[in-house]
């Protein structure tokens, strides 16, 4: 891995800060975020879906362990990211499932279209790679940042509709 | 199992799901947890849907003798 390399990391983590930074005030002006408060069932299940994302890097690492132990070459990095992110994943998909991952007093329009714009930021790199002809050698974590960041805001949109249906008229 | 006094307190002093989690600083889907039977409520938050419904907590949240 060449310094290049490591400095395009993090010049893209950087440039994802920045954009999660201007996109968050942004939204708070608008009044789209605010601070997030959550109720005590809520709370409960947060406490749920930390115990479940706990469990499912656990499990992954003890089969990443296995597979490294068993000889086969494979890109570290990548793949304890990918673990960072399957564990995140399972968490937020869960408290969205509970409808604990929005607070009481938050309308889920806002944090979508924040995480949206991250998403937004991992698919750029992505997208000139595949115009390059290098797609998975440069980009694979950006690829796993978008499919997690993609799947949260499918399974809130669909959660919020069924919400929207089953409310009382 | 379903609290179905809530529900009828509510209908009495004509208030939605929504209005009711408003008022007593939870989510609306907390309420319709809790009116499911799905979540117990800890005693403070029982107390804030007493006052918000004008009711007791015997009349809400005591269990009828069979």
């Amino acid at each position: 891995m060449n310094m290049s390399y490591i400095a395009g990391v993090l010049v893209g983590i950087v440039i994802v800060l920045f954009a999660f930074c201007f996109t968050k005030i942004f939204l708070k002006k608008k009044g789209l975020i605010k601070k997030e408060c959550y109720d005590e069932r809520q709370e409960r299940e947060k406490g749920k879906g930390y115990k479940l994302g706990f469990f499912v890097a656990l499990i992954y690492y003890l089969l990443l362990m296995v597979v490294q132990l068993s000889g086969l070459e494979i890109d570290n990095g990548f793949f304890t990211f990918l673990g960072i992110c399957l564990s995140v994943g399972a968490f937020a998909i869960y408290c969205i499932i509970k409808n604990a991952y929005f607070g009481y007093n938050q309308t889920p329009k806002g944090v979508t279209i924040l995480l949206f714009v991250i998403m937004l930021t991992n698919l750029i790199p992505c997208i000139t790679a595949l115009i390059e002809g290098k797609m998975l050698r440069t980009t694979g974590t950006n690829i796993v940042c978008v499919i997690l960041l993609l799947s949260v805001i499918v399974a809130s949109i669909v959660k919020n509709h069924i919400n929207n249906k089953d409310s009382e008229r | 199992m379903k609290n179905l006094k809530i529900k009828a307190a509510r209908a009495l002093k004509d208030m939605s799901q929504g209005e009711l989690a408003e008022k007593v600083d939870v989510s609306r889907q907390t309420i319709v947890a809790i009116e499911k039977g799905d979540y117990n409520p800890t005693i403070n938050l029982c107390i804030r849907i007493c006052k918000a419904l004008d009711k007791t907590l015997d009349d809400l949240f005591w269990e009828d003798e069979a």
